[in-house]
């Protein structure tokens, strides 16, 4: 009996801990992959399609992952204040799972807030959607600041240009109209001549140990499937977050990167800078 | 206290000895025919050939070949030693699955190791799995790793309304693995199935197995689902 009582509790508390969609393990509440999809492709036939411009064939990108913000965003505003100080980095890419859970987008922009005492330059900032962020239903939270989760990037430098191709991965697939989409745009890729091509998204395609436990990541199919298409059209790298451990898988052409998270509370938190220039490097460093 | 264990042991042993008795070997064939439907292959066809062989009441083996139109081609065994209780049976189950994912030019090799417990409405198994997946064409000059994932869970629960005698059953399993693939342990697979014996030989099954994703994401949605119709008969 004492025990049947302390596994009821256990999951009540479960249930009750805001950080926690237990609803959205049978149905999540936001719109599903080929309808973000849609609402993504909204924007991007509206807005069209974002390009950088460097003054060097040499940048640094800075990738940072699962800050998972509710009440503090110290590792936040840390990490944006070391991307902005750094001359080299013309933007950061925000690899998903932004917040926690409920109503925490809004301090989540106090850390995108530019502070000229402390940082030399404003830079823009791209993202995709993770799945803490679409918990209770706040895809249409995340629209409204970031816009679109399904996009490319095209960095122009003096002699070359790079492609960074933005997945939505925030329910563990990539989606039947997405792919279809990542498939169009590797296409068309081909016949322009681009030095590096590499994909962002949140959702980690290996998982090599059990150091998350619970986290989960693609059907196999999907898996299979990625692999293939990612080394047929020459992609670099495929960098995402999620399993908040920094882990390098080399398969077929393609590196697969999973960064460490930013988690505010998270004992040694990460992120890392990618060196774009004839060829690509990557270091992965502790915040503190 | 030791002689009680030496009592409890042999009438164990007594009532697998009656159990056996009343055993007779009866091989089994299965085949279906299935139509999936997921994101990533959109549609498919698949064929399913099962050969299941009782060797004695102790141990049973299986093995079958699945090929699908979306061209992967899988194979599978099953060694199952057994121990027929007073009620329901456990198990110990050795099963081996390997993929040819000729569209992806990769392959696959699971192996798991797990223990069950079998009654008539219900059947609980846990175990662990380990796979590996490779490219095909992999050499020593490849820049690339067989990947290995880390032992994880393996896990069926399976209810029926029926006994397992009863001419006609339905059943709803949970489980991360089926005939021909062991999935991760966050990639639960929802089966629900039916049976109806036509005589004492002849049976026929159709069951739906839905494949959610995204369940352990806390943001679950729909990823795949196959269905399949087909016959067992029992020599």
């Amino acid at each position: 009996m004492k025990n049947k009582i302390l596994i009821l509790s256990l999951i009540l508390l479960t249930s009750c801990n805001g950080n926690y969609d237990i609803a959205g393990m049978f149905y999540g509440q936001s719109p599903r992959s080929d309808e973000r999809f849609e609402n993504s492709m909204t924007y991007n036939n509206s807005h069209g399609y974002p390009t950088i411009h460097t003054l060097s064939d040499t940048y640094k990108v800075y990738y940072g992952t699962d800050m998972h913000v509710d009440s503090t965003w110290h590792n936040t505003t840390q990490w944006v204040t070391l991307l902005r100080n750094d001359t080299d980095c013309p933007f950061g890419i925000i690899l998903g799972d932004i917040i926690n859970a409920k109503n925490n987008f809004n301090n989540f922009d106090s850390a995108l807030v530019f502070n000229p005492q402390t940082q030399k330059k404003d830079k823009p900032m791209f993202a995709t959607v993770g799945n803490h962020d679409l918990y209770y239903g706040q895809w249409n939270d995340y629209l409204e600041r970031w816009h679109t989760s399904t996009y490319y990037i095209t960095v122009n430098t003096p002699n070359f240009k790079d492609l960074f191709i933005c997945m939505d991965s925030g329910d563990g697939t990539w989606g039947r109209k997405q792919f279809d989409w990542l498939k169009d745009v590797l296409k068309n890729a081909q016949s322009q001549n681009f030095r590096h091509i590499t994909i962002f998204t949140h959702t980690h395609i290996f998982k090599r140990d059990g150091s998350q436990g619970h986290t989960s990541n693609y059907a196999l199919e999907e898996t299979y499937e990625t692999l293939d298409l990612l080394s047929e059209y020459n992609v670099k790298w495929c960098v995402s977050g999620h399993c908040h451990n920094r882990d390098i898988t080399d398969f077929k052409k393609t590196k697969y990167i999973i960064v460490d998270a930013l988690e505010e509370h998270y004992p040694q938190p990460g992120y890392m800078i990618a060196t774009f220039s004839n060829i690509l490097t990557y270091e992965q460093r502790l915040l503190k | 206290m030791k002689t009680k264990y030496l009592i409890v042991s042999a009438l164990w042993l007594l009532s697998l000895s009656i159990n056996a008795q009343n055993y007779s070997f009866k091989p089994q064939i299965c085949a279906f025919l299935e139509y999936g439907y997921n994101y990533t292959w959109a549609h498919y066809g698949n064929a399913e050939l099962q050969v299941n062989l009782p060797v004695n009441p102790y141990f049973e083996a299986n093995a079958m070949t699945h090929l699908s139109t979306a061209n992967v081609y899988s194979f599978a065994a099953n060694a199952r030693p057994q121990f027929p209780l007073s009620v329901g049976k456990i198990y110990l189950e050795t099963k081996f699955t390997y993929r040819a994912i000729v569209r992806n030019q990769m392959q696959d090799l699971s192996a798991a190791f797990s223990i069950g417990y079998q009654m008539d409405y219900v059947r609980f198994q846990i175990g662990t799995y380990s796979k590996m997946f490779a490219e095909f064409n992999r050499n020593l000059h490849s820049n690339t790793e067989i990947f290995i994932e880390a032992p994880s869970l393996l896990y069926a629960l399976e209810i029926w309304v029926r006994p397992q005698d009863n001419p006609w059953n339905i059943n709803l399993r949970i489980a991360n693995y089926n005939d021909y693939s062991i999935e991760r342990m966050w990639q639960p697979l929802f089966a629900l199935g039916g049976k109806y014996s036509l005589n004492n030989n002849l049976a026929i099954i159709a069951e739906a197995e839905l494949k959610p994703t995204g369940m352990f994401h806390l943001d679950a949605s729909f990823y795949g689902i196959t269905t399949r119709a087909g016959i067992a008969y029992q020599f």
